[in-house]
């Protein structure tokens, strides 16, 4: 039987702490959606009265009975046991937007394991500027070893991984968006992004399959 | 642990403190040149090919085919699978799924699809330079192997390539299956690709999606707007990591000219040899069968390369300074087939580290027109 745990209990936060954790950098990979950070409290933007601005992923994964379908970068639909990510860990980080993939440090950064209810939200401190974008990626590590004591590792082969191919919500002057992240502008009040795992219903149509590629979940070769 | 502190917070001043100007060394223009660092000289405007002038017609319908999935195998497959438009033409992936995998996950590929940033400037392409003849070429293979899989490969044949039958599908797509494209040749290349035959539209797909492609570049860096004389144009650390990558780190020695490539295969122990002396990928041995090849694969284009992780040939390491301090340690040296070159390279402190991979990424540049990043809405 899969270890379950209740959301809030397994959660750990890094940001603006000193501890020799967050003084070790480290890499992500997302599964094929690289997303390399350097995973440090350094990385941490000082929290600053004049950005009062916080940022909310929410993860919904919506099963068709006992089975997870996650759209794949060739736009195939694979199945996976919902037994088989519940407990699972994820990791969740957002950075500037247009950051360097591999180089950048992440504003915040967030680890946590997936609950039975299939639903995270990843609640960012109010630390962020109006007007301005930030990408923001989400990974559950299905086959990957990874947590909280570890340097994310590269997400491959049946992790789950954000990702969006619309790239409409660029504003004038802002960078694209990259594989693995979706992208956050916050505006006048906090921000709420949600992710899905979005399938096409109908592979032949465009339409579909682009929606399924927007702001997805995505599973990783 | 001082570079490691020194990184992130110049990367939290640059947050905090964004009106701060940045300060650049002092370092004089070279009057012969005009440049501060005439190694690595600015990307070049892009080339014209006497035989296939730019046109945006061109580019439109290799913008379309390099989308289009009714021109794979299984009909889900597209270039863009692997060199994503959106994500500087690669993945991020380390190895991506062919298209004969669908639907399936795997098998991947046993490479990393790399990025086709500048590829129009690369006078040698592929991790080992197989089947390479010209840009036009290559921007086609990919229908004749597994990542496009036209002529529907055997999934047990490894890497096959099979350009006879792929051609032949390709024109069948292309004049029966999906005959938009015959207008859209029309208008590109002012021919009715009925009246060609199969190498004849092989070469111009080629054409179209090579003209897109070449869209692709990273002019306008921080970089060179700083190696031409403008002073603040990249940070204090920048600079210092560009005077090394030229001066003591040998970075040079392969990693040279614009496009900071010397364009040769080098052994530098990515695929060195196991307990019982096979490696696991032998590189440019497996196009020259010389001894001398094993294990060595093409020097990669540096510029958007910051951008563009994983890096290697089985896209392994996930930073550039990943990259770079395996190139200064010892795992540089593991494979003793590996190049002398290497040794060139001393070991690097870890502020060392950190200047190049910001002069790195002083090097990305943004010039590719958004109109070239977004799926055509309106396909053949």
């Amino acid at each position: 039987m899969r270890h379950h745990q209740v959301e809030n209990q397994e959660r750990e936060a890094f940001c603006g702490d000193l501890s020799p954790r967050a003084k070790r950098s480290s890499v992500l990979l997302i599964g094929g959606l690289a997303l390399a950070a350097l995973a440090s409290g350094w990385a941490c933007a000082p929290i600053d009265e004049a950005y009062g601005h916080a940022i909310t992923l929410e993860v919904r994964l919506d099963p068709a009975g006992d089975q997870l379908q996650f759209v794949s970068p060739a736009g195939s639909i694979i199945e996976t046991p919902v037994a088989d990510i519940v407990g699972k860990p994820w990791y969740c980080a957002t950075f500037e937007a247009g950051f360097s993939s591999g180089n950048d440090l992440p504003l915040y950064e967030e680890w946590g394991t997936v609950p039975e209810s299939l639903s995270v939200d990843i609640a960012n401190p109010a630390m962020y500027a109006e007007d301005a974008a930030y990408d923001v990626v989400f990974v559950v590590y299905v086959n990957s070893e990874a947590g909280p004591d570890m340097e994310p590792p590269a997400a491959v082969n049946g992790d789950l991984a954000t990702f969006t191919i619309d790239q409409s919500v660029i504003r004038d002057g802002d960078p694209q968006i990259v594989p693995g992240v979706v992208r956050v502008v916050v505006g006048e009040d906090d921000a709420v992004k949600r992710v899905e795992n979005r399938i096409p219903m109908d592979l032949e149509n465009s339409d579909d399959f682009r929606a399924a590629m927007t702001d997805t979940v995505m599973i990783v070769p | 642990m001082p570079s490691l502190r020194h990184l992130p917070l110049a990367l939290v001043f640059a947050f905090a403190c964004a009106d701060e100007e940045p300060r650049a060394l002092e370092v004089p223009v070279d009057p012969a040149t005009g440049l501060r660092i005439p190694e690595i000289p600015p990307l070049p405007p892009v080339p014209e090919w006497e035989d296939n002038p730019f046109t945006p017609a061109k580019a439109r319908l290799g913008q379309a085919m390099f989308s289009d999935r009714r021109l794979s195998g299984s009909g889900q497959g597209t270039c863009g699978n692997c060199h994503l438009p959106t994500g500087w033409f690669q993945s991020s992936t380390p190895t991506d799924v062919p298209d004969r995998a669908y639907p399936e996950l795997g098998p991947a590929l046993h490479r990393n699809a790399p990025s086709l940033l500048n590829i129009i400037y690369a006078p040698m392409m592929r991790w080992d330079g197989s089947h390479f003849t010209d840009l036009y070429d290559v921007m086609v293979l990919p229908y004749a192997e597994a990542n496009m899989n036209l002529s529907q490969l055997d999934i047990g044949h490894g890497e096959e390539v099979d350009i006879p039958g792929a051609r032949a599908a390709l024109y069948a797509k292309l004049t029966e299956e999906v005959p938009g494209y015959i207008d859209w040749f029309e208008a590109a290349f002012e021919v009715d690709i009925r009246e060609l035959d199969e190498h004849e539209v092989w070469r111009l797909s080629g054409m179209a999606l090579s003209s897109y492609i070449s869209r692709a570049t990273t002019h306008g860096s921080a970089f060179d707007a700083w190696n031409q004389g403008e002073d603040g144009a990249i940070s204090e650390s920048a600079a210092r990591g560009a005077l090394l990558f030229v001066g003591e780190a040998n970075c040079v020695v392969c990693h040279s000219g614009a496009l900071l490539s010397d364009f040769q295969f080098h052994n530098v122990s990515t695929s060195p040899p196991g307990p019982e002396g096979t490696r696991a990928d032998e590189g440019r041995y497996l196009v020259t069968g010389l001894d001398v090849d094993r294990g060595a694969f093409l020097t990669p284009m540096l510029r958007g390369a910051s951008k563009t992780s994983p890096y290697f040939h089985e896209g392994i390491i996930t930073s550039v300074r990943g990259v770079i301090e395996q190139k200064s340690g010892p795992a540089a040296l593991a494979d003793p087939n590996h190049d002398p070159l290497v040794e060139l390279v001393p070991e690097l402190d870890e502020d060392q580290v950190a200047d190049i991979v910001e002069f790195l990424k002083s090097l990305e540049g943004a010039s590719i027109d958004s109109k070239y990043l977004e799926m055509i809405d309106e396909l053949p």
